[in-house]
């Protein structure tokens, strides 16, 4: 069966998820995407991830709701999440960060080939 | 006999006549006292008014019509509350009942009033109390003026500062929500033309390659514009927050030098720095720094021939670092050098889209040097070269005060702070504590949530009692496992943080920073 490590893709806009997942894949990782929060932490909790790659702005709550939702399952708090947005990174975003110990924060736009080093460093595919 | 009887007549006679003429003076005495005062009653502003002790009014001069449309006499008779709305009314009454037990004076107490046409008239009220000989309240009486238009005009100030506010907060939201905005196609359109260029979806031919990468550079030229942008907007909105720590500018420079080597080398530029022997220790913003010498440095670069020279260096000049990025390119004319901090202007660089700048580096780098107070400014010569000076004020780091508790001394988190390069003063005193936040003016005061006696509110209290003109911020720390541990929220209103006692270093630092942002 496949040893490729499952890594779910939070993002709203599709183009986008679409185009980082093709990157993953490359990379040798198996992509899920979900295209906002409700499904992603529906994903998360039933599904089995290695690695959760989260935008923060989404409908319905964004990336932090669904840190909040998943904090609560000892098992899926240890998840190494990455964090993708487009907002500056302001005291509230380090401060909820800190808060969900996510372990990476990028902003849009950023060079793939750095992020993919990153997770590469993060989450071995 | 009768001469005894007609002398004696006579001189009663005489005293009627004097007492009648006493009297007749006296009426007129009376008649030009009244006449006097219906006089300035009437060229008076205000409506003079007099009321029995309960409030009815038995007196008001004739200025009542103008001010509330009756007469004197439809006046006489109601009380001053028949004439409010029911709120008003109220009010009134409460203050009039405490002032009339009192026998006090009434002193600019405003009050809305009915016209007779039923609109609403603002009166400021003085009056005195009236007493008798056995000095019992008979009464009252003063003066109401019309503020009306006063009050009107207050109102509409409020409201344009509230509407001024409120655009004002749009505005910056506006400003987020557009560069995000723009952020997403971009970072789309970026990511897009980069997955082809790096063959994950398929080998590309070179010609293919070289398009993609000419447009990839573009995109990011683009991105830079939309940051500049908004940096600049920030600026420009008075909206950028200096978060200063102590640094050696010394280590800034070497750092930024050696960042800049490989961009410079491969444009054979030689790029190197001149430093003070000693550290150059100044309490600034970090970033900001590092992006005025960035800002300076890609400017010259840009105008700089394969060949030249670029050299950063900071001195202390008395009570001001004097910093300059110079280089031996082409130089910039006399009239450009007034143009030179302006947006958008970009005069004599070369074409590809990798270098070209933004035309907004040179007015963020004013824009943040003059925000730490300092001065920017350039010299050049046509076809030598280009010297940029700055200057930074030499400033310290401010001193914080700590209360702690004769008991547990917070030594970790006042020596994590010293060694920041802050001026620590400590006291387990309380008296002399509110003595050294006065004398000394600390810019943070730390604080235990719990001593023997009260609590960090309880302290904060009374420095704000004693010093009512007290701005500084307070950090108060947690002891999450005491049992009687005081975990509250922040209260940004009043600058007073929370954070819990076991806090790591860097995160302390972190916190203290933004506490004292600016």
């Amino acid at each position: 069966m496949s040893e490729r490590k499952k890594v779910l893709i939070v993002e709203d806009e599709p183009s986008f998820a679409r185009m980082v997942g093709m990157r993953l894949e490359s990379a040798g990782y198996e992509v899920h995407i979900a295209a906002d929060a409700y499904t992603g932490t529906r994903e998360i909790l039933q599904g089995d991830y290695q690695l959760m790659i989260l935008d923060l702005m989404m409908p319905a709550g964004g990336g932090f709701a669904i840190l909040e939702r998943i904090h609560n399952f000892p098992s899926k708090c240890t998840l190494p999440v990455v964090i993708m947005t487009g907002k500056t990174i302001d005291d509230e975003v380090k401060d909820n960060a800190e808060k969900y110990s996510v372990s990476v924060i990028f902003t849009k736009p950023f060079d793939s080939k750095r992020f993919i080093r990153r997770i590469k460093s993060l989450v071995p595919p | 006999m009768v001469d005894k009887h007609a002398f004696e007549l006579e001189k009663i006679n005489e005293q009627l006549r004097l007492e009648v003429a006493e009297l007749r003076w006296k009426e007129e005495a009376l008649r030009e006292s009244e006449k006097r005062f219906r006089n300035i009653a009437l060229s008076m502003v205000v409506w003079i008014w007099e009321t029995d002790e309960k409030g009815v009014y038995t007196y008001c001069s004739e200025r009542v019509q103008d001010i509330l449309g009756y007469t004197p006499d439809e006046m006489t008779g109601r009380n001053f509350i028949d004439l409010m709305p029911p709120k008003a009314a109220q009010r009134f009454q409460k203050e009039f009942n405490e002032v009339s037990e009192n026998k006090k004076i009434i002193k600019d107490f405003e009050n809305w009033n009915l016209h007779k046409n039923g609109s609403h008239i603002c009166l400021v009220t003085n009056g005195v109390p009236i007493l008798d000989e056995d000095g019992e309240l008979k009464g009252y009486r003063g003066v109401h003026k019309d503020i009306t238009e006063q009050k009107r005009a207050e109102e509409a100030l409020k409201e344009a500062n509230r509407k001024l506010k409120k655009f004002d907060r749009l505005k910056s939201d506006f400003v987020s929500m557009v560069s995000h905005e723009i952020r997403t196609p971009i970072t789309i359109m970026r990511e897009g033309i980069s997955l082809c260029l790096d063959g994950i979806i398929g080998e590309i031919t070179t010609t293919q390659k070289e398009v993609l990468a000419d447009t990839l550079e573009h995109i990011d030229r683009l991105v830079r514009l939309v940051t500049d942008l908004l940096d600049l907007s920030k600026i420009e909105e008075g909206k950028i927050e200096l978060r200063r720590s102590l640094v050696d500018l010394c280590e800034i420079v070497k750092k930024i030098q050696k960042n800049f080597e490989k961009y410079a080398h491969d444009k054979d530029i030689c790029i190197y720095s001149n430093v003070p022997s000693q550290p150059l220790h100044n309490y600034v913003d970090k970033d900001k720094i590092i992006q005025i010498f960035h800002n300076l440095i890609n400017n010259a670069i840009r105008h700089t021939k394969p060949g030249g020279k670029i050299k950063i260096q900071i001195e202390e000049k008395h009570d001001l670092v004097l910093c300059c990025v110079s280089d031996t390119g082409v130089g910039i004319s006399e009239e450009n050098l007034t143009r030179l901090f302006s947006k958008f202007e970009q005069f004599g660089q070369k074409e590809d889209p990798e270098n070209k700048g933004t035309g907004l580096g040179l007015a963020i780098a004013k824009g943040l040097v003059d925000k730490h107070g300092g001065e920017i400014w350039a010299e050049s010569e046509l076809g030598k070269g280009t010297i940029f000076y700055f200057t930074l004020k030499k400033v310290s780091p401010p001193s914080i005060l700590v209360f702690h508790d004769r008991q547990s001394p917070s030594n970790r988190i006042k020596n994590a702070l010293k060694g920041d390069g802050y001026h620590m003063i400590e006291t387990s005193d309380l008296e002399e504590m509110v003595d050294l936040t006065q004398k000394r003016m600390p810019s943070l005061i730390i604080l235990n949530a719990r001593y023997e006696h009260m609590d960090a509110l309880d302290v904060i209290e009374q420095l704000k009692q004693e010093n009512k003109d007290l701005q500084n911020p307070f950090l108060v720390l947690n002891q999450n496992n005491h049992p009687e541990g005081l975990v509250r929220r922040d209260d940004r209103k009043n600058d007073i943080c929370f954070i819990d006692k076991s806090i790591t270093g860097e995160a302390l630092k972190e916190k203290v920073m933004d506490l004292l942002a600016v």
